[in-house]
């Protein structure tokens, strides 16, 4: 190795453990010297470039770092509070719509009552039970007996089908009593209720039966006592 | 109440990955710190501003600590770190260029005054070097790095860094010779 290639190969690396510097630098005189000034130098360089370095940096680090992890927890509870509350109003919203009154005779017949209360509470047409009845043949069915007088009964229109709508006295006092033939996909439930009116449901073989009242009367009873009059024709 | 549930379990996996991550992190900060910020300065000659780029710097090794999977790459791994924070200050903003005379260059208070002297002097030489010397002489004499690790960590090839290590001692050792009366002058 030439004293170029030497020096060249010390300076870029003073500390070299390469066997063929090792070997070059027994080869002449002066380059063991030459070597230990060059490690001498580096040393300098070494200490010279060992700045002191801030006595708090590593615990300023810590806290940094302390800091973001606090805050990307907090984000993180914002997140899940918002998600919980989104997923909550879903819920209250789902609920909200489940149940607000859609369509089922029920609610239809709540409707009519409401929508005719001024006339029905009024009338008495005293219908006899052989006229119900030619009416009821329509549908089907007639009644043996009655609970009590009928002060009115015509036809109504129940979403399309053509049902009758009976205002009866009965123990309770009057009542109103509709007859919905089954068509469609329409329910009736057992019992349903607004603020003004209730009724109870029951389902013949061929038709819905839906007795409204006022919140006070025991309607149960009477359309019992009724749906055991009818029979089919 | 079920999600209740699930959280806490969650959570407490959650928290002993976290508590393991700390400790990673606060022995890398602990050990690596110090080397660290002296290189940030050596690259931009401010204490301050060396400071910022060590924070910044630890503050994305935090972020991403999952990915580094092997310990000892960590020091190659947070210089890399460091030097592209380091050119994004420069993208964000152009600084004047200073005169490195009239800045203040760090003051060691473990040495004699002696060395003192000496060592102010051979860091105001060390400033002086261009930058594409000083940072692997750096490499080489702050973390012992070897060639090939210098040449990784700066992206260039082995023979382009030994000449630059070459070059950077040659204009030290040069600077020596022919200061030593005006250090003097300078320091007296």
């Amino acid at each position: 190795m030439d004293e170029l290639e030497f020096r060249r190969r010390l300076y870029a690396e003073p500390n070299s453990q390469d066997p063929q510097v090792q070997a070059a630098a027994k080869e002449t005189a002066g380059r063991e010297a030459f070597w230990q000034e060059l490690k001498g130098l580096d040393q300098k360089i070494q200490q010279a470039a060992r700045i002191p370095v801030p006595d708090d940096l590593a615990d300023r680090l810590l806290l940094q770092q302390n800091l973001t992890v606090h805050q990307q927890h907090k984000r993180r509870h914002r997140w899940q509070l918002a998600a919980a509350a989104s997923v909550a109003f879903t819920v209250g919203l789902s609920f909200a719509i489940y149940n607000t009154p859609h369509d089922d005779l029920g609610q239809h017949a709540l409707a009519h009552m409401v929508h005719e209360e001024g006339f029905v509470a009024t009338i008495d047409e005293q219908i006899s039970l052989a006229s119900l009845n030619t009416k009821l043949a329509s549908m089907g069915t007639t009644l043996q007996q009655l609970p009590g007088e009928i002060f009115y009964a015509n036809y109504c229109d129940f979403r399309g089908v053509r049902s009758l709508h009976v205002v009866m006295g009965s123990a309770q006092g009057r009542v109103t009593l509709f007859l919905i033939p089954k068509q469609g996909e329409l329910t009736l439930p057992a019992q349903f209720a607004s603020e003004r009116y209730q009724g109870v449901g029951q389902d013949l073989p061929a038709m819905h039966l839906a007795l409204v009242g006022t919140p006070e009367q025991e309607l149960q009873p009477v359309l019992d006592d009724l749906s055991s009059g009818f029979q089919s024709l | 109440m079920l999600g209740r549930f699930g959280k806490k379990k969650a959570a407490s996996s959650v928290s002993t990955d976290m508590i393991s991550k700390q400790r990673r992190y606060e022995s890398l900060v602990r050990a690596l710190h110090g080397d660290l910020f002296r290189y940030a300065y050596w690259l931009c000659h401010d204490r301050s501003v060396a400071d910022d780029l060590v924070q910044e710097t630890f503050l994305r090794a935090w972020k991403s600590l999952d990915s580094l999977k092997d310990e000892k790459a960590a020091k190659a791994w947070l210089i890399t770190i460091l030097r592209r924070e380091n050119a994004r200050r420069f993208e964000r903003k152009r600084f004047d260029l200073t005169d490195i005379d009239d800045v203040q260059v760090a003051d060691s208070t473990s040495a004699s005054p002696e060395q003192q002297v000496e060592d102010l002097w051979l860091r105001q030489k060390m400033a002086q070097l261009e930058p594409e010397y000083r940072e692997p002489l750096l490499l080489q004499v702050l973390y012992g790095f070897s060639g090939d690790e210098i040449a990784t960590v700066l992206e260039l090839n082995r023979n382009t860094v030994m000449t630059r290590l070459f070059r950077a001692r040659n204009q030290l050792r040069d600077a020596l010779e022919i200061d030593p009366a005006d250090r003097g002058q300078r320091n007296g």
